[in-house]
């Protein structure tokens, strides 16, 4: 029964409705229906849903926009062994990446930041 | 800086990895309670280290500041999401965190310099002396050796404690429960069996481990400085756990002690383990399934809670000749409440060790301490390993004190009492205080042995029961001094032979003409 509900949800916000009035209408349609208590369980799983296809979605992170030119082969190839075909990935700015890139898609994801290589460093060389 | 430091990092940085691997990231979708729910782990195995990134939109700077990596370990593979137990700090993972999977099962990095230091259940030093070198990842969990890998227990693990080692004797490759009530010296007579090994010789000593399963941080940092006057942390890992610390943590503590004794087992040596407690252990087991909505069964114990000491103390194992004959010995430790052995948990430890040695309360309170109790308590497997001079002399020991324990009862009608009964009786409560042994204090098989031989050869005879343990001493001191052979010979040989016996009786016999004083009754 959850399941159903999850999935009209989230088909109606796929299909553009506003989200604050699918939500209203679950809720009145689970009350009339006496299934109030699968509310709460109904919004967790469709958010975490939403959240699970949003990571599908390939995204690249750099710490400067001019990274996406000074790491293009890498990149590009980071890209084709996730599967994204080009001109797919959506770009993100982090600066707190420091350099470098990453590449994210399907729960994937190819880590080629300075950031992390840093913290790996200093953590190895602060552990012995 | 240094040339030595700058050589380090240098290394560090020809050794960093530049692969441009996939790694399956997750999110958290909710968190509480030290468990935190996973999604888009898809392929992740059961028992498998993820790591929390909690550096994500935080600067370099704040990443470095911070503490190390968080660690969680996959304990719940569910329909649409998994379940991890945070191994440190669960307040730092957050919602929508990203999780990396490590694509290792849980396992610890363990090396020869382990012995001598206090680690945490992800093997972490924690006694403030430094990093350990470690040469190889031990599995927290794995099978335990079949029946053909192993080898029936030969060899006997002396505890120090006179009536264990002559009337539940332990063999290299059991597991002996040790249990009673709180305050009855459980720990105890574990922590006197760790120092006793230092009487082995170098090539025969197991390496110890103590793991510290919730106890007070008080405790175990007194019971390491026991072990540290003793001489005997030279030989021994301590594995901590604070009564503080997340349960998920308690639950690894027995298993990484398990995995610390399988690598030295593994190079053909011998181990003997200590797990205080597992009643503990069973409590945090509890804990963690509940949190992580397992159905709970009696007394709300999640249903495999029988497996889960079945596989830990199946690991201790006397391996065959072909696998270099190393063992592991444990020693778990229960506590029961009240003297009740019959609840659920100590039954089902009972069921699973080969044998137990019952510390009751009363006799504790009695001043007969170690406060074992004969009657109940039991090795199954040891004899087979009981070296021949202790083999010797405890039989009659065991005899006299069942006769003595039958015959307890009529003490009250003293007076009334024919003289053979009463011989019975002075006897028995002469064998009772010659076992009894100030904590801290183990003797050496070869003392006990002789100590033993000369109860049963009438040495106490004449004298008045206050006076059996001065007796006992004194004449371990005579021997020692004027009679030096005896005890170097049964050392050696393990045995009393024809030789050794008459050199004793000689000994009694001189002993007793030269402290005539000790046997008078006043």
């Amino acid at each position: 029964m959850k399941e159903t509900y999850v999935q009209a949800v989230l088909e109606m916000i796929h299909e553009g409705a506003d989200s604050a009035v699918v939500l209203d209408g679950l809720r009145s349609t689970l009350a009339a229906r006496g299934h109030d208590q699968l509310y709460g369980d109904i919004l967790r799983t469709v958010l975490r849903k939403i959240e699970a296809e949003k990571a599908q979605n390939p995204t690249v992170y750099v710490a400067k926009a001019a990274d996406m030119e000074t790491h293009a082969s890498a990149i590009a190839d980071a890209l084709k062994t996730l599967g994204v075909a080009d001109g797919d990935a959506v770009t993100t700015v982090d600066a707190t990446l420091v350099g470098g890139f990453v590449a994210e898609a399907a729960n994937t994801r190819i880590d080629q930041s300075y950031k992390t290589k840093l913290v790996s460093l200093y953590r190895s060389i602060t552990r012995n | 800086m240094s040339t030595v430091l700058i050589d380090k990092i240098k290394q560090e940085i020809a050794g960093l990895k530049h692969d441009a691997t996939p790694e399956e990231v997750g999110v958290v979708s909710a968190v509480g309670d030290g468990i935190a729910e996973i999604g888009g782990l898809q392929t992740a195995q059961m028992m498998e280290m993820v790591v929390f990134d909690d550096g994500d939109g935080k600067s370099l700077e704040d990443v470095i500041a911070s503490d190390e990596a968080l660690y969680g370990l996959i304990l719940n593979l569910e329909e649409d999401a998994v379940k991890a137990v945070v191994l440190g700090e669960s307040n730092r993972v957050k919602e929508g965190m990203r999780v990396l999977r490590t694509n290792k099962l849980l396992s610890i990095p363990v090396g020869a310099d382990i012995v001598g230091r206090v680690v945490n259940p992800l093997g972490e030093v924690i006694d403030g002396n430094g990093a350990i070198a470690s040469d190889k990842d031990m599995p927290i969990e794995r099978v335990a050796y079949g029946v053909m890998e192993r080898s029936s227990v030969n060899e006997p693990i002396h505890t120090g404690i006179k009536s264990v080692d002559s009337m539940i004797p332990i063999g290299r490759g059991q597991r002996e429960l040790i249990i009673g009530d709180r305050q009855t010296g459980k720990t105890t007579v574990a922590i006197d069996t760790i120092i006793n090994q230092k009487y082995e010789p170098a090539d025969k000593r197991p390496i110890c481990i103590y793991v510290a399963i919730g106890q007070k941080r008080s405790k175990t940092a007194s019971l390491m400085a026991k072990l540290e006057e003793a001489g005997a942390m030279e030989y021994t890992t301590i594995v901590a756990t604070s009564a503080s610390e997340a349960s998920p943590l308690l639950f690894l503590a027995p298993f990484a002690g398990a995995a610390i004794g399988e690598y030295f087992m593994l190079q053909g040596k011998d181990v003997l383990i200590v797990f205080d407690d597992l009643s503990k252990h069973a409590n945090a087991y509890r804990q963690m399934s509940l949190l992580l909505r397992r159905p709970p069964g009696r007394e709300a114990y999640p249903g495999d809670i029988f497996y889960l000491h079945s596989r830990l103390l199946e690991r201790s194992a006397k391996l065959s000749e072909e696998l270099g004959g190393g063992s592991i010995t444990a020693l778990p430790i229960i506590e029961t409440q009240e003297g009740d052995v019959s609840a659920y948990i100590p039954t089902n430890v009972i069921s699973i060790t080969d044998g137990q040695i019952f510390l009751d309360g009363e006799l504790f309170n009695k001043g007969v301490r170690p406060a074992l109790d004969v009657g109940i308590s039991v090795s199954r497997v040891g004899s087979a390993a009981q070296t021949k001079a202790m083999k010797k002399v405890s039989g009659k020991i065991k005899l006299e004190l069942a006769q003595f324990r039958e015959l307890e009862a009529f003490m009250q009608f003293a007076s009334d009492l024919d003289d053979d009964t009463k011989a019975r009786i002075e006897s028995g409560r002469k064998y009772v205080e010659l076992l009894k042994q100030d904590q801290g204090s183990p003797v050496p098989f070869y003392k006990q042995a002789v100590s033993i031989y000369a109860a049963n050869s009438g040495i106490f005879d004449g004298a008045p029961v206050e006076n059996t343990r001065v007796i006992e001493s004194s004449f371990l001191e005579f021997v020692e001094r004027d009679r030096k052979e005896i005890l170097a010979t049964i050392e050696k040989g393990r045995e009393l032979t024809d030789e050794v016996v008459e050199q004793l009786d000689k000994a009694i016999v001189d002993y007793k003409e030269s402290h005539n004083n000790l046997f008078v009754v006043e």
